[in-house]
């Protein structure tokens, strides 16, 4: 039997220990990173906007967690849970502008890696960029509604499509290297990134217990949640960068 | 999911597959992009480390005689050449001293 949660302390509560664990989610690759033996910084903005695409890579983890159903976090809603996963998606977008973009900004040289004749991990890199953005247009509701007529063809081949683009994201992260710069991390990143893919495709989940406390229209929330944590762990990482740079 | 989940991952590898074909296909065609190099700020640097063939007797002439025009190792010639450079110049700034570019493309083109 639920209990509701009305009053906007509780609420409060709840948001904040979600968002803290969203962020924790979030931060866990920069963390493992920074970890020893840390990679000596290259300038600031180089460094922060491959934090950017480490953080993308930790939020496409969690989309796989955070699909649409409450199974983890019972005092959300379904709805919340479907509108998170549709804001971490654009959050992901916005990151992935934001490694590229600072890249190319920081090093136009950069311009080579993504060409046809780019080293294989910069093509898988590239590759995966146009798939995310594939899958960002074609989740736009009101194209989705147009490209999908069948609303489970949609959820098949978006998952399809999801799964390519994690598997050719650890493909360019892995041998990308530089910050993966001991087996152990390394190992460890590989073993996250493939245990989350078999959580989702086992499809097995905790059951939500029967007396949970609910927080109501709980929908609302997933905005500042996910976006407020976004935000928090985007400084965050800023401030590693500038401390790791600014300490040699 | 698992159906998915195959079918993801076959075809991520099916796709880099076909861009490591296209890419090999076309490394000849690559422009290279100029490199400053100093020798006189790698003197501490064996020779051999860069310049294998005088010992391993591998090839003769430049370095892009093979890198560049051998299809043996012409798929790998721009990671072999980041790797000369960037494995020594990472270490040394572990080690606290100056390096050289670690990462930054124009510190070396």
């Amino acid at each position: 039997m639920s209990t509701d949660l009305q009053t906007r302390q509780q609420v409060t509560v709840q948001a904040l220990k979600f968002g803290a664990l969203l962020g924790a989610c979030m931060i866990a690759p920069i963390a493992l990173l920074a970890l020893f033996p840390s990679p000596p910084g290259i300038y600031p903005l180089w460094d922060w906007a491959n934090a950017m695409g480490y953080l993308a890579l930790a939020i496409t983890l969690l989309l796989f967690v955070y699909k649409g159903r409450a199974r983890v976090f019972p005092a959300f809603s379904g709805r919340f849970f479907a509108n998170l996963h549709r804001d971490l998606g654009y959050i992901v977008i916005l990151l992935l502008l934001g490694h590229v973009g600072l890249l190319l900004l920081a090093e136009p040289l950069l311009l080579e890696h993504i060409k046809p004749t780019a080293p294989l991990h910069m093509l898988a890199g590239l590759i995966a960029m146009i798939l995310l953005l594939l899958l960002f247009i074609s989740s736009i509701p009101a194209l989705r509604r147009r490209l999908w007529r069948n609303y489970y063809l949609f959820r098949h081949v978006h998952a399809v499509v999801a799964v390519m683009v994690v598997g050719l994201v650890l493909y360019h992260v892995l041998l990308s290297g530089f910050y993966l710069n001991s087996y152990w991390k390394t190992g460890l990143l590989a073993t996250v990134t493939v245990a989350t893919v078999a959580w989702y495709a086992v499809g097995q989940y905790p059951l939500v217990p029967a007396n949970f406390l609910r927080v109501r229209n709980s929908s609302k929330y997933s905005h500042i949640i996910s976006y407020g944590s976004t935000l928090v762990v985007v400084l965050f990482s800023l401030a590693l960068v500038l401390l790791n740079n600014l300490s040699e | 999911m698992w159906p998915f989940v195959l079918a993801g991952l076959v075809a991520a590898a099916l796709l880099l597959m076909l861009a490591e074909y296209y890419r090999a296909s076309h490394a000849q065609e690559q422009a290279m992009l100029p490199v400053t190099f100093e020798h006189i700020d790698h003197t501490a640097t064996g020779c051999a480390q860069c310049h294998h063939n005088f010992i391993d007797e591998s090839g003769g002439g430049t370095c892009y005689n093979c890198h560049k025009y051998s299809p043996d190792v012409i798929g790998d010639m721009e990671q072999t050449f980041h790797d000369f450079c960037f494995d020594c110049h990472v270490s040394t700034r572990l080690e606290g001293e100056d390096s050289g570019p670690m990462r930054e493309c124009s510190g070396c083109h």
